[in-house]
């Protein structure tokens, strides 16, 4: 309202309204009007024409307006009513809520205006509906809202503890700006320096002479690249020489790359002297060594490995059980695996490397257990054993002394075949009691490895008292 | 106290160079925090809630960044504003409404910004992050047709400072809820309703919950009611009513679990 039409309203020339005009004026000016006495009965109620509608309420006349509202709101209408009565009451709405017969609520705002000294009251009210409509969209956007934020939250956790705990270095970057959006700790650690410092650092910076420009093209030609070829770079803070191997993406409109390091294979000179050592026994050592997975599945193996194995290239062994290569296959590897993981290693033990082409080698294995939680793997080390078997005969005369003396005594004392018989019963005890041990008592193995059946090993453990107590029934 | 004269003070040279240094500052970054938390509920309240309302009214982040930011460099913790201020503005925001100072549209617009900044200032509490996974682990969920959420929201951020792993379940159905009580392990169920008319909802899921074959987690039931009625436990069914999270916590640690036989089970 303006401040002239204020001064014309209360320059006591407010015009004179015909009685049967002020009843559309209020009726068009609110939604609802009710005129009540101080004791809140009904006297008229006027709804509306233009509105849409409550529906008519001509039925409320007489009654007590309180009939009609919620019990908090008729606490209110008190309230109000006898602030008007004392000449209290402020010019300020009020929300009521009213009630039909419990069928159906709506929220009026309301304004109380005093018309008579009698103590009648006109109160103006406004229709709330549409209001509580949107209030409640709110709520209900808000609840979505938080839902999803807590579904977030659970991905949220997810993505950063693979990010935490990933052996594999990973470096996400924002194309538009060059710039690390963040690095986990392998990376960070490769790179030289900490998450926090890495994280926002123009990337190609990290990398000795590398414009931005040319370091972003090459990645993502690299990551265009059918064959997946890898960037060689050196790292500007560690001085390590790594590949990169970027993968380009589109996420939220940006284009990220997500980029993974390896070791390059001729900056092995650049790492520790223990990982440059390591990696030249693997190259170059004499004994056959083997990488595998905790099922067998062979991860790597050297060139003297696939000597031994009469394999062309590391590819044909790659992703193949290591048991293909045993004589006696899934026993062999059985045993090996199971012994290994439990104890941590498994010392010369002793089978046959079989090539694809027949060839058979003997060889004593060492098997260390690399317990890495994420990453468990077993080390294979192979040693050639037929050079030992060939030279064993020549050993026996440098054993002689003692030996000789005693076989001259048996030689003696028994028959040939008594001597043989005892002999295959010791050689039989002791495959038994070592096919028992490697099996860590496992019998069902243990008659496999031997080529025997459950009945006939159990026979022969009993022969050479080899069931423990209470096994005999 | 500079440096200087923890130099000199320390005859025995024990405080000397950065050891010295290094205490000192331990020592002044303890008492600095012991003189932040010792500033009362009151004076808090009579000093910085008007100003959070004010951040509350209006629909300008960065005047509402601004007050924040303001509050905080009078040393008022974000603890303190989670903890303290919000839950104040939101029961000033009712007290308004009952008195038709407020309109409902206008309490729900503050109570939904005043979220926003609870959303904002909480980010940083994450528990799932801990080393391990250790420590307890809780659903906290409201009953489908209750949509108050600040307090709960304010609980769940208590209980991830303490260091539990929680679970916030709201706006699902209750059969949603139940579903995963029976599928997830938790150690802890907490329910939080604001208003009498959901104390039915919740005993219906705690009643469907007890009559599964599955071994319940402690069941609890919070919010404001907790402080002011007594027959909350007997009318829901929950193990215990309490609105503070610590008191929730050391029930389930301290296996006082109670044994629910058939003949014990609540009566409702």
């Amino acid at each position: 309202m303006t401040s002239r039409g204020t001064r014309y309203w209360s320059s006591a020339s407010i015009p004179l309204i015909a009685p049967e005009l002020l009843g559309d004026i209020i009726s068009a000016a609110s939604d609802i009007a009710i005129v009540v006495t101080r004791e809140g009965q009904v006297l008229s109620v006027l709804v509306s024409t233009i509105h849409k509608s409550f529906g008519p309420l001509d039925h409320w006349e007489t009654y007590d307006l309180r009939e009609f509202l919620t019990t908090e709101s008729s606490a209110k209408l008190d309230a109000q009513l006898l602030a008007i009565s004392e000449g209290s009451h402020r010019l300020r709405p009020v929300e009521l809520n009213h009630m039909e017969s419990a069928r159906w609520e709506f929220p009026v705002r309301y304004t109380f205006h005093p018309i008579s000294p009698d103590g009648t009251v006109l109160m103006l009210g406004r229709d709330l509906r549409p209001m509580a409509e949107i209030q409640q969209q709110l709520v209900q956007a808000q609840l979505a809202l938080e839902r999803d934020y807590e579904t977030q939250r659970e991905y949220d956790t997810r993505y950063r503890v693979l990010m935490e705990t990933t052996q594999e270095p990973m470096v996400f970057i924002a194309m538009a700006s060059g710039r690390i959006t963040d690095i986990n700790n392998a990376a960070a650690l490769l790179l030289g320096g900490t998450r926090e410092e890495l994280t926002g650092a123009a990337f190609a910076q990290e990398f000795e002479g590398r414009k931005r420009n040319e370091m972003i093209e090459m990645l993502v030609a690299a990551a265009q690249n059918e064959t997946g070829e890898p960037v060689a770079v050196q790292a500007r803070r560690s001085r390590r020489r790594l590949l990169v191997m970027p993968t380009f993406f589109r996420a939220s409109g940006e284009r990220v790359l997500l980029c993974r390091f390896e070791y390059s294979e001729a900056g092995g000179g650049q790492t520790d002297d223990l990982a440059r050592n390591l990696a030249g026994m693997f190259k170059g050592g004499v004994e056959g060594i083997v990488f595998t997975d905790a099922e067998g599945t062979i991860r790597a193996a050297n060139e003297s490995f696939l000597n031994l194995a009469d394999a062309a290239n590391a590819a044909t062994v790659k992703g193949r059980s290591l048991g293909d290569f045993l004589v006696r296959g899934s026993i062999d590897l059985k045993v090996m695996l199971e012994n290994a993981t439990r104890v941590g290693h498994l010392k010369l033990y002793t089978a046959k490397l079989a090539s694809d082409f027949g060839t058979q080698v003997p060889v004593e294995i060492t098997v260390t257990y690399l317990a890495d939680r994420a990453y468990p793997s077993l080390v294979f080390m192979f040693r050639d054993a037929s050079h030992a078997e060939t030279s064993r005969p020549q050993a026996v005369p440098q054993l002689a002394g003692e030996t000789a003396r005693s076989v001259m005594d048996l030689v003696g004392s028994a028959t040939l075949k008594d001597i043989v018989a005892e002999t295959t019963d010791v050689v039989e005890k002791m495959c038994i009691e070592t096919a028992v041990e490697l099996t860590r008592n496992n019998r069902v193995a243990a008659a496999e490895m031997l080529g025997l059946s459950r009945q006939s090993l159990y026979v022969k453990l009993r022969k050479y008292g080899l069931l423990a107590r209470g096994e005999e029934a | 106290m500079s440096n200087h004269s923890a130099r000199t003070d320390s005859r025995l040279g024990l405080l000397d160079g950065a050891r010295g240094e290094f205490l000192t500052a331990q020592l002044l970054s303890v008492v600095a925090s012991r003189v932040a938390t010792s500033r009362s509920k009151s004076d808090l309240v009579g000093q910085f809630l008007a100003r959070l309302l004010a951040a509350a009214e209006t629909n300008d982040a960065e005047r509402r960044a601004a007050i924040l930011t303001d509050i905080r460099s009078n040393g008022v913790a974000v603890e303190d504003i989670v903890d303290t201020l919000i839950p104040e503005a939101a029961k000033v925001l009712g007290e308004d409404w009952e008195v038709d100072n407020r309109s409902f549209a206008e309490v729900t617009m503050i109570i939904a910004r005043l979220q926003l900044m609870l959303r904002d200032l909480a980010a940083e509490w994450r528990s799932d992050l801990a080393e391990g996974s250790a420590g307890l682990r809780m659903m906290l969920a409201l009953p489908s047709s209750e949509q108050h959420t600040l307090g709960a929201l304010i609980a769940a951020s208590q209980f991830r400072r303490l260091g539990v792993s929680v679970r916030v379940v709201l706006g699902q159905s209750d059969e949603a809820v139940i579903e995963q009580v029976q599928t997830r392990e938790f150690d802890l169920i907490a329910f939080s309703i604001y208003s009498s008319e959901k104390i039915d909802s919740v005993r219906r899921i705690v009643r469907a919950l007890r009559a599964g074959s599955r071994t319940l987690p402690l069941i609890i039931l919070g919010g404001p009611l907790a402080d002011t009625r007594s027959d909350l436990k007997l009318l829901t069914g929950v193990d215990y009513v309490t609105s503070k999270p610590e008191e929730a916590i050391r029930l389930c640690t301290t296996g006082r679990h109670p044994v629910q036989t058939g003949s014990e089970k609540v009566r409702v």
